[in-house]
């Protein structure tokens, strides 16, 4: 069975109350015990602010791909007639998303919003296949319409609208067995149709014990005597709390030194009616005591201390306070009226709320007999496990399944499936033979967008969007696009099982994405006529989208778009090459580590990173510690190691002409070997002090260096070229082809990894490939590299480091030094593995 | 010298076969003369080397015969059935009797042996030969700079360079009567008088060879017939190139002057400067002086229309308190007339309360129940309230302490509250503009449509247009 569940109940202003908490709860309920059934969600696109709360509700529970998002052109409020047209559009809209997925049943978690917002719910008829099922709350202004009602026309209306919608519902569920009643009372239903689920209350409830400084704090903070009586929720006629007063002030005498203490927020009004009647009542200024807005949290503390709760209402949905006060344990009396005996239950704790004596009666009893009030207090702990989202959303899932089969059985529906192609032509043809189309009021374009965004069917292998913008634009050949292109050639030819790769790209002054079809025909050596056009992309839940080039100076125009993706329910992630900008700020240029800065704060602002090392991934993680923003979703780490095979696609070929240059002409002594672009963080300063601290001690090594010159360096550079030992024993090779390179590593004994940051440490593994013998600055990601294959140093002097180089060549003499041939590493089919792994493990 | 060496060393640097052949074909219109003179026609080739000479002459219909002392040239010549021998130069020469010969030549080979070795074989030559008979040397042009300085020297076995005016002098002072020297091998280009002349040309354009066309003498009119081949000029010389170079320099440079006196009378002169800036200077200060006055003016009206509001929004608050205090009056009377009516209605309870009253019910009644068809609505009574309630809350914000008193006793009155809010209020809530990027509105993202979108986007326009029809 398959359900959908349309949570606008939990998207309007409503979030913020009862009916938006319910909804959601109840929706975590029946998707935690939805057994072997799929449960999708549509949240409506044009209530955006709502939805990453949602989706981050269900992280763990439900996969992003079955969180969907449907869009319509707004305002749609009932509120304004002019609306009208577009309302409809919107209805239709909806119920083609609904339709699309295909659902057997349809739960809807609040049939009445719509009115001053734009949530957009049609009639339960204009969905001709599945049970179309709602949640019940009350119809309490139906049956208080001069409060609720009369003041309001239009909202009169379209209340009554709705609750003449009820009797076309399939199933409905109500909070509680009072309001399920009633509603067979005022409407024509069958006693089938509707199922009381209940109701719970939040886990935040709990029995708290506070400590002495706590309690002092918490009562000051209030004003709290030691003994007070407690009561929270609204203050509406209904709550009857003028009865309470007088109840109270009537036993006032008796009670000695007790309060009465109304929590939550209340009118101003209400607060100062209520005032004027205690003290008229003969209560003291501190004998009513109002906290005004207070956190679960107080309100659990003031639960689990105070004397007696005491719910007096007389008209109630379910009641939801005197179950929260049960469940921190403490003593609770009620009304005996409408739901509240359902969730009390025990006959003894209730009290007629028309009668003030009676009220009277029961506070008097409950305050001075202990006995009574420990009995309450522990029937009101074992009653509240009765309550539960677990069994609400149980009995949810029971009550779906039989009104499925209930119907199948009455009419023999067999569902056809229907393609998203029929969806859409369907949804066109309702469009045109409702007149939409020929009103001024549609923009054609934005309900084409919006119906190709809203209708992309039940949940699909889910696509890879992979970002190469860099790469498309240029290839500098850098390290970084380095991995970008065997990464990209690995995936395109390999396809990995759980995913469909596309290659995607943005340009300067466009602020979305577009496939990067032209370049990848181009890229895998077809011939471009065979490409497609460079489409923009598009996007359903459940996809991923992988940044694999760095887009230092991208990243912050872009984000408007990768916004409106995660909302849609694609997950962002990026990789996250190094933070040597960060960590080693002296060795990059000044201006470069603003825009670092700036990128890396967008990046933690999405759902994850995939580092190239654990060492990149732990410092990101510490990093975020002082540094992240505020967010609800956890923000997933994940690492992965990059491929070491050498790219022999076209290996450059040439000898040094300058005899001079050859390593032949170097005496012959031990020769050690540093590859890099000169930069000062790769550690050559440091080496080449080292080295000449040795050459003064008389120890018999070379000390070759391959690699242009950098930024930063022309100290180093020209102490090199100056140098004595020049030729002799040292060498500066500035650029040299790859076959060359080849040549040096054969002919080397040893090489020297001196970086004080690395991202990864691929010249560990090309020294390895060549069984290369290899010292490293103790750095974590050396380690995790190279393991126990390298010989490591440490120390901030070059006489550390000379000592270590001399050490090691005392073990190089005996053959004892750490060999590097057996160390494992990747190519880049293990490395494109590892990364899907990765991305499956963080994917949401 | 190694023979080896010396045909590896020609092979490099001769030149081709073909190559020789045509530069050589070059000589045919000296020799062609003699083909009216004598029947048969003997020519001997000194130092033939690979043959190519021997080769055109018997394409040509002569009869020549050719010397070398190298071996492998004479292997050379004989592969390919040339007739050619072994024999030093001068020994072949004194071999052959008195005027059998009607040319003799020698490629070549003048700068490889001695001179007086060179004189005696001009000397036999002219014995040899018949009258009119033909002495051709060709020989390397020292007159080039690049030949006379470097290359003549390549060839290690070359003795000296040649000048021409030497050999010209030599066979003349042998008794040749006529001779000629004739410049060759020389780029083609440079004949073109179009052609520019750089300093390459003149260091390395002269005729790289030249040779000496001596004749035998003879009756005149058989000497005539050789008149146009020996008139016709050849080659190109080293001043000349020079000169042309330096004329080329010279037009260039005069043509620059000219240009340059051209422009130089154009050009402003200081004084003309000066005189034009002060030009353009005065203008602007008319200019400047014409706006001020203008703005000036514009000012003014300005000033005016501000002092003719000012008055005018004077007189409209004048009469704005005008308007206050008969409202307020107007107000008191209506107080006053309130008081009056509480005093009728107080006299309205009595008398209700009266017996009097209390007895004519039932006949009241009755009247009501025959008049209640005629009864209008209660429409009109709204729309008045309407209208008074926004004037009443006007005047009620004019007054903060009633406002106040007023407020207090509606907060008690949440119903009367809500009734005259309700009144008040305009029911049409004014729309927010709809903002161009905002999801509430239909804007999603800014992407244009997708390739599904496109199709959506064409399906809907075609239902749309089919809905039209």
């Amino acid at each position: 069975m398959r359900i959908v569940i349309d949570m606008q109940g939990a998207q309007t202003e409503s979030r913020f109350r009862g009916i938006g908490r319910y909804s959601l709860s109840l929706a975590k309920g029946i998707v935690r015990n939805r057994g072997e059934h799929e449960v999708y969600l549509v949240l409506n696109g044009m209530l955006s602010d709502s939805i990453e709360s949602i989706r981050t509700a269900f992280i763990g529970l439900l996969p992003q791909s079955h969180i969907r998002v449907w869009y319509a052109q707004g305002p749609v409020c009932d509120h304004n007639p002019a609306n009208a047209a577009r309302k409809e559009v919107a209805q239709r809209i909806r119920q083609a998303c609904i339709d699309d997925l295909q659902p057997d049943v349809v739960h809807v978690t609040s049939t009445v919003e719509g009115y001053i917002d734009d949530a957009v719910i049609g009639s339960p008829l204009l969905d001709g296949k599945a049970v179309v099922s709602a949640t019940l709350y009350d119809l309490i202004p139906l049956i208080s319409p001069k409060q609720y009602l009369d003041n309001d026309a239009g909202y009169k209306k379209h209340y009554l609208e709705k609750f003449e919608a009820f009797k076309n519902y399939g199933l409905l569920l109500s909070i509680s067995d009072f309001a399920r009643q009633e509603a067979l009372s005022l409407l024509p239903l069958h006693e089938a149709t509707i199922v009381n689920v209940s109701t719970a209350a939040d886990d935040i409830f709990r029995p708290i014990t506070l400590s002495l400084d706590e309690r002092e704090a918490f009562r000051k903070k209030f004003g709290l005597r030691d003994m007070f009586v407690l009561y929270s929720g609204g203050a509406d006629e209904r709550k009857n709390l003028p009865h309470l007063i007088k109840a109270f002030a009537s036993i006032k005498a008796q009670v000695g030194n007790v309060q009465l203490v109304f929590a939550g927020k209340m009118p101003e009004y209400h607060v100062d009616r209520y005032r004027t009647l205690a003290l008229e009542q003969g209560l003291s200024e501190t004998d009513l005591v109002f906290t005004g807005y207070i956190t679960d949290l107080e309100l659990a503390s003031l639960y689990s201390s105070c004397r007696v709760y005491v719910f007096p209402s007389w008209h109630e949905g379910f009641g939801l306070p005197p179950l929260e006060a049960m469940k921190c344990g403490a003593p609770v009396i009620g009304a005996n009226t409408s739901s509240v005996p359902e969730v009390i239950g025990w006959s003894d704790a209730t009290f007629d709320p028309f009668d003030i004596q009676a009220i009277a009666d029961k506070l008097l009893q409950v305050l001075s007999d202990d006995v009574f009030r420990a009995a309450l207090a522990t029937h009101g702990l074992q009653r509240a496990e009765q309550f539960s989202w677990d069994l609400t959303g149980k009995a949810s899932v029971s009550a779906f399944e039989q009104a499925l089969s209930k119907v199948e059985r009455s009419s023999g529906r067999v569902l056809e499936p229907m393609s998203t192609q029929d969806g859409i032509q369907t949804l066109v043809a309702a469009l045109a033979d409702g007149g939409h189309l020929q009103t001024d009021e549609l923009d054609l374009e934005r309900l084409a967008k919006a119906i190709d965004y809203s209708l992309q069917g039940p949940a699909d292998k889910p696509t890879l969007f992979v970002d190469i913008s860099e790469l498309c634009k240029h290839d500098g050949k850098s390290g970084i696009q380095r991995v970008v292109r065997s990464l990209l050639v690995e995936w395109l030819k390999h396809p990995p099982e759980g995913y469909v790769i596309k290659p995607v790209y943005t340009k300067a002054g466009e602020p979305f994405y577009r496939y990067a079809a032209q370049f990848t025909t181009l890229f895998l050596g077809k011939e471009i006529s065979e490409a497609d056009l460079d489409d923009p992309i598009s996007y359903r839940a459940g996809d991923i989208y992988l940044c694999l080039d760095l887009l230092m100076d991208v990243l912050p125009h872009k984000q408007a778009y990768l916004d409106t993706m995660r909302t849609h329910g694609v997950s962002i992630f990026f990789v996250v090459y190094d933070l040597l900008i960060l960590q080693l700020p002296h060795c990059f240029v000044e201006s470069l580590q603003e825009h670092y800065i700036k990128w890396i704060n967008a990046v933690a602002r999405y759902d994850g990173a995939l580092c190239i090392s654990r060492a990149v991934a732990d410092e990101l993680r510490e990093w975020l510690v002082d540094n992240a923003p505020p967010r609800d979703r956890p923000f997933r780490i994940g690492a992965f190691h990059l491929g070491a095979d050498i790219d022999q696609s076209m290996p450059s070929t040439g000898l040094p002409e300058n005899p001079a240059l050859r390593i032949e002409s170097l005496e012959a002594f031990p020769h050690f070997l540093m590859v890099g672009t000169l930069e000062p963080r790769k550690g050559h300063a440091q080496t080449l002090d080292a080295f000449e601290l040795l050459w003064a001690e008389g120890v018999q090594a070379n000390l070759i260096i391959v690699g242009k010159h950098g930024w930063l360096v022309d100290e180093l550079a020209a102490r090199l070229v100056g140098h004595p030992e020049l030729g002799k024993r040292l060498l500066w090779l500035e650029g040299v082809s790859d076959e060359y390179l080849e040549h040096l590593y054969n002919h080397s004994d040893c090489l020297i990894a001196a970086s004080y940051g690395e991202g990864f440490g691929l010249p560990l593994i090309e020294a390895a490939q060549y069984s290369l013998p290899i010292i490293a600055r103790d750095l974590p990601v050396f380690r995790e590299v190279a393991g126990e294959f390298a010989w490591y140093f440490t120390g901030a002097s070059a006489q550390d480091i000379a000592d270590s180089l001399a050490e090691w060549l005392k073990l190089y003499e005996n053959k004892q030094h750490p060999q590097s041939a057996e160390m494992p590493w990747l190519t880049w089919k293990g490395s494109a593995q590892q990364l899907i792994g990765e991305i499956d493990k963080c994917a949401f | 010298m190694d023979s080896g060496f010396y045909r590896a060393f020609e092979d490099r640097y001769r030149g081709s076969r073909e190559l020789i052949s045509s530069r050589l074909e070059a000589y045919l219109p000296f020799l062609a003369p003699l083909k009216t003179l004598y029947q048969d026609l003997p020519v001997l080739d000194l130092g033939c080397g690979r043959g190519e000479w021997l080769e055109l002459l018997c394409r040509e219909g002569y009869a020549p015969t050719g010397v070398d002392l190298d071996d492998g040239m004479l292997d050379a010549c004989h592969a390919l059935s040339l007739p050619a021998s072994k024999d030093d130069a001068i020994s072949a020469l004194q071999k052959l009797p008195d005027n059998s010969l009607v040319a003799v030549t020698g490629f070549h080979l003048a700068e490889h042996i001695p001179f007086p070795v060179l004189q005696q074989l001009v000397a036999e030559a002219l014995r040899v030969l018949r009258p009119a008979g033909l002495l051709i040397l060709e020989t390397p042009n020292a007159e080039s700079l690049v030949v006379g300085t470097n290359s003549f020297y390549l060839d290690p076995t070359h003795e000296r360079p040649l000048p021409n005016l030497l050999l010209s002098f030599l066979t003349e002072h042998s008794g040749f009567v006529k001779s000629k020297i004739v410049r060759l091998q020389e780029e083609q280009s440079l004949h073109d008088a179009s052609r520019q002349v750089g300093v390459w040309d003149v260091l390395a354009g002269t005729s790289p060879d030249y040779s000496i066309v001596a004749q035998k003498e003879a009756a005149p009119e058989q000497l005539a017939a050789f008149e146009t081949a020996f008139e016709t000029s050849y080659g190109v010389s080293l001043d000349q190139l020079a000169v042309r170079y330096d004329q080329a320099l010279e037009r260039r440079f005069s043509g620059l002057e000219d240009q340059m006196a051209v422009g130089q009378a154009e050009y402003l002169t200081r004084d003309n400067f000066r005189e034009a800036m002060e030009s353009i200077q005065n203008r602007q200060t008319e200019q400047l002086l014409a706006l001020q006055e203008r703005s000036s003016n514009d000012m003014a009206v300005l000033q005016k229309q501000c002092f003719d509001l000012q008055q005018r929004h004077n007189d409209v608050a004048a009469r704005a308190d005008a308007l206050q205090v008969d409202l307020n009056a107007s107000l008191g009377n209506a107080h006053n007339w309130y008081l009056r009516a509480m005093a009728y209605e107080q006299q309205l309870e009595a008398m209700r309360h009266s017996t009097s009253w209390r007895i004519t019910g039932p006949f009241r009644f009755a009247v009501r129940a025959v008049s209640w068809p005629f009864r209008s609505g209660r429409a009109t009574a709204g729309q008045i309230l309407r209208r008074g309630a926004t004037h009443a809350r006007l005047w009620l914000a004019c007054r903060p302490a009633l406002h106040r008193t007023v407020t207090a006793v509606l907060n008690r009155l949440p119903g009367l509250q809500a009734k005259l809010r309700s009144l008040h209020e305009n029911p049409h809530v004014a729309q927010t503009p709809a903002s161009a990027s905002d999801p509430q509105h239909g804007v999603i993202d800014h992407a244009p449509l997708t390739q599904r979108g496109r199709i959506i986007e064409s399906a809907l326009k075609e239902a749309m247009m089919k809905g039209r029809k």
